[in-house]
C-alpha cells in the first residue's frame, strides 16, 4: 500500500517536472491565467482597503470600529459563503443579474477581492495604527500637506503594509469554493490553478495535480520570498 | 512684539478643562519655557502653539497675524518641533533630515548640504547613512535636533527633548543646544518638568499647575521666590513651615513658626508682589543648601551665627533625626522645634549622625515668603 502510494507520488513528480520544465501549453495558460485573476482582484483590494485603512486609523466616525470588527471577521470568511453571495447577487434573477457576468473571469475578480479585501483592510489598518500617534503630530509639524501625510505614513508601515498585501495575494490565490462556483472552472476560460488542481485531482491525474500544485507553491513562495527579503534587510540595517 | 502669541487658550479633554491660559507670547530671539509636573497641560500648550492641536477656545497670533485653519501648514513650515521621543522616520538618518526640507520645498542638493551641515553640528555625521531606528537614544535625540535647526526655523519647540536621556548624554546636549540656541538666535519655545535645565536655559518662564499659570517670571525668580506652595516644592524647596506675622517692617518681616522666631528679609522681586501686616499667616519656604549647620559641642558656635541678625533669631538648636547620602550631597533631617531638612556637601558625611545635637541658622535673605491664601 505504501509503495504504491510513493509510487504515485515520484511518478506524479517525475512527470509535474516535465510539465514544468517543458513550458507545457495548458500548464502556463492557466498560470498566467491565475495571476492575472488574483492580480486583478488584488489591485483592486487594495485600492479599496488603503484608503479605507488610512481613514479608519486618522478618523474617528460613528460605526468606525463596526467596520474594523467586520474588516477582523472577514479575515476567516470561509470562500464557499462568498462564493454563495457572489453567486446570488450574479445570477440571473439576482440584483446584478442584467451584467450577464456569472461564469466569466469577471465575476472570479469579483470574489476574489471579496475575500482579499478584509484581509488588507484589516490589517493594513493594524498596520497603520502602529505608528506612533505622536509621529504624525512630527509628520504635521514639518508642514506636510495632507497628501505628504498620507504618504509618510504608508511609507512608514511599508512592511507591515506589504504582508498585508501578500496575504490577501495568498488568500485570494489559493482559494477554490469562490472561484469554483462563480466561475464554473470552465477549460481555457475560468481555470485557474486551484479549481484544475480541484479537477485533474478527481480525474486522478495525478501527475497533472501536482505540477499546478507546485507552481502554486511557488508562487505563494516567491511573495514570500520578496517580502521575507525586504523585511530582512530592514532588521539588518536596524539590528546589525 | 511678540513673534508667536497665544491668547485666551483653553483645551478640554471630555468635560475636563485641562488648560486655560489667558495670554502667552514669545518675544523674537528669546528662550521662553514653561515648567510644571507630569499632567499639568505644558506639553498640550505647545502643541497648540506649534499648531499641532486645537484648542477648545481661544488663538494664536504669529507676527500679529490671527491664524486660521488655512494657514497652518504655511506657519507650520516657519516653525519645527523636537519632541521628547525622536520620532525619527524608518529610513536612513540623512533622508530623516532631508524628508523635512523637501517638504518644505528645499531642493535635493541644497537639502543634503543643509543635512550634512547641521549633522556635523552636532557631531553626528558619521552616522548619516544608518539606519535612524538603529541609533542610541543619546543619538537620536541629536539627529532630532539637527532636523529641527536644519529646517532653520523662526520658532522653535521643544517638548522635554531631554526626557528620556541618561545624566551625563542630558547635560551634554544641554550644553550643545545652548550653545547653538546663542549662535543661531532662534526664538524658542522650551517645556521640561526640570527646573535646573529650564535656569540653565531660558530667558523667561511660566509655571503652569492644573493647565493654569500661576507665575510668570525669570527663571531665578522662580526657583528663589516660588508663588505657591506647590510651585515651591516642585522647585526642589525642602522646607515650607507655616508662619504667623509678629511685626512688618519695610524689607524685613519677623514671623513666628511654632515658636521659633525668623527674620525674613523680603527680596526685590517680592516687595512689589507682596507684603503683610502683624498677625497675617504665611508660609515660609527654605532651601536646604542654604542652611548652615554644625555640630552642637563645637566650640566656635559663632561661625554659624549671620552677620547683622539679632541673637536668638535665625539660629537654632535641635537633633539630627536622620541622615541620609544622595550622590554628592548630604540630606540631614534636624528637629529644632521644627522639622528642618539640610543639605551639605558629601564631604561632611562623617560629621553627622542620628541623635547628634546640631546647630542651624540661615541667612535673612535665605527664606522667601509664600502667601498662604494662594
Amino acid at each position: 500500500m505504501r509503495v504504491i502510494f510513493l509510487d504515485t507520488v515520484f511518478e506524479g513528480l517525475e512527470k509535474a517536472f516535465v510539465l514544468i520544465f517543458s513550458l507545457d501549453r495548458e500548464v502556463l495558460s492557466i498560470t498566467i491565467f491565475t495571476l492575472k485573476i488574483t492580480g486583478t482582484a488584488t489591485i483592486i483590494s487594495i485600492a479599496i482597503a488603503l484608503p479605507l485603512a488610512l481613514l479608519l486609523t486618522l478618523r474617528d466616525f460613528p460605526g468606525r470600529r463596526f467596520i474594523i470588527s467586520l474588516a477582523n471577521l472577514g479575515m476567516g470568511l470561509p470562500p464557499t459563503v462568498v462564493g454563495l453571495w457572489v453567486s446570488l447577487m450574479l445570477w440571473r434573477s439576482g440584483p446584478f443579474g442584467k451584467l450577464g457576468i456569472m461564469y466569466t473571469p469577471a465575476a472570479m475578480v469579483i470574489a476574489q477581492t471579496v475575500i482579499s479585501t478584509p484581509i488588507i483592510l484589516a490589517l493594513s489598518t493594524a498596520a497603520l495604527q502602529q505608528i506612533d500617534k505622536k509621529l504624525r503630530w512630527h509628520i504635521m509639524a514639518l508642514g506636510a500637506t495632507p497628501l505628504q501625510m498620507l504618504f509618510l505614513m504608508l511609507k512608514e508601515a511599508r512592511y507591515s503594509l506589504m504582508a498585508a498585501i501578500m496575504a490577501g495575494f495568498g488568500g485570494a490565490i489559493s482559494e477554490v469554493g469562490a472561484s469554483m462556483m462563480v466561475g464554473g472552472n470552465i477549460q481555457g476560460y475560468t481555470r485557474v490553478l486551484t479549481t484544475a488542481i480541484v479537477l485533474e485531482t478527481s480525474r486522478g491525474h495525478f501527475d497533472m495535480a501536482l505540477a499546478l500544485s507546485f507552481i502554486l507553491i511557488l508562487l505563494a513562495y516567491a511573495a514570500t520570498l520578496w517580502l521575507t527579503l525586504l523585511q530582512q534587510r530592514r532588521y539588518r540595517n536596524v539590528y546589525y | 512684539m511678540y513673534i508667536i502669541e497665544g491668547r485666551d487658550i483653553s483645551v478640554r479633554a471630555g468635560k475636563r478643562r485641562i488648560l486655560e491660559v489667558k495670554m502667552v507670547g514669545l518675544e523674537e530671539g528669546k528662550v521662553f519655557s514653561v515648567i510644571g509636573p507630569n499632567g499639568s497641560g505644558k506639553s498640550t500648550l505647545l502643541r497648540v502653539m506649534a499648531l499641532l492641536q486645537n484648542p477648545d477656545g481661544g488663538c494664536v497670533y504669529f507676527r500679529e497675524e490671527r491664524i486660521l485653519p488655512r494657514d497652518r501648514i504655511r506657519i507650520r513650515r516657519r516653525t519645527s518641533v523636537v519632541f521628547q521621543e525622536p520620532l525619527l522616520l524608518d529610513a536612513t538618518v540623512e533622508e530623516n533630515i532631508v524628508t523635512g526640507l523637501r517638504i518644505r520645498g528645499v531642493d535635493a542638493a541644497s537639502a543634503r548640504k543643509r543635512a550634512k551641515h547641521w549633522l556635523e553640528r552636532f557631531k553626528v555625521a558619521h552616522l548619516s547613512d544608518r539606519w535612524a531606528r538603529a541609533l542610541s537614544g543619546g543619538e537620536s535625540q541629536r539627529v532630532s535636533l539637527a532636523r529641527a535647526f536644519a529646517l532653520e526655523p523662526e520658532v522653535l519647540f521643544l517638548d522635554e527633548p531631554f526626557a528620556n536621556l541618561d545624566a551625563p548624554t542630558r547635560e551634554a546636549l544641554l550644553l550643545e543646544l545652548c550653545d547653538v540656541l546663542h549662535c543661531t538666535g532662534v526664538t524658542t519655545f522650551f517645556v521640561s518638568h526640570d527646573f535646573k535645565e529650564v535656569a540653565f536655559i531660558a530667558d523667561s518662564t511660566l509655571a503652569l499647575f492644573d493647565g493654569k499659570p500661576v507665575q510668570q517670571d525669570l527663571p531665578r525668580n522662580i526657583l528663589e521666590h516660588p508663588a505657591t506652595e506647590r510651585l515651591a516644592q516642585f522647585v526642589g524647596i525642602e522646607n515650607i513651615w507655616p508662619a504667623r506675622v509678629i511685626e512688618a517692617q519695610p524689607k524685613k518681616i519677623l514671623a513666628d513658626v511654632k515658636g521659633q522666631r525668623i527674620v525674613v528679609a523680603a527680596a526685590a522681586a517680592q516687595e512689589e508682589r507682596i507684603w503683610f501686616s502683624k498677625g497675617d499667616s504665611i508660609k515660609i519656604a527654605l532651601r536646604g543648601e542654604k542652611i548652615y549647620c554644625l555640630p552642637a559641642d563645637s566650640k566656635n558656635v559663632d561661625a554659624a551665627r549671620i552677620p547683622g541678625i539679632p541673637t536668638g533669631y535665625n539660629l537654632w538648636r535641635g537633633k539630627v533625626k536622620s541622615v541620609f547620602a544622595f550622590g554628592d550631597i548630604v540630606k540631614i533631617t534636624a528637629e529644632c522645634g521644627i522639622e528642618v531638612k539640610i543639605s551639605i556637601p558629601a564631604g561632611c558625611l562623617n560629621k553627622y549622625k542620628a541623635g547628634d545635637n546640631i546647630i542651624v541658622s540661615f541667612s535673612t535673605d535665605a527664606p522667601t515668603i509664600i502667601n498662604s491664601q494662594q
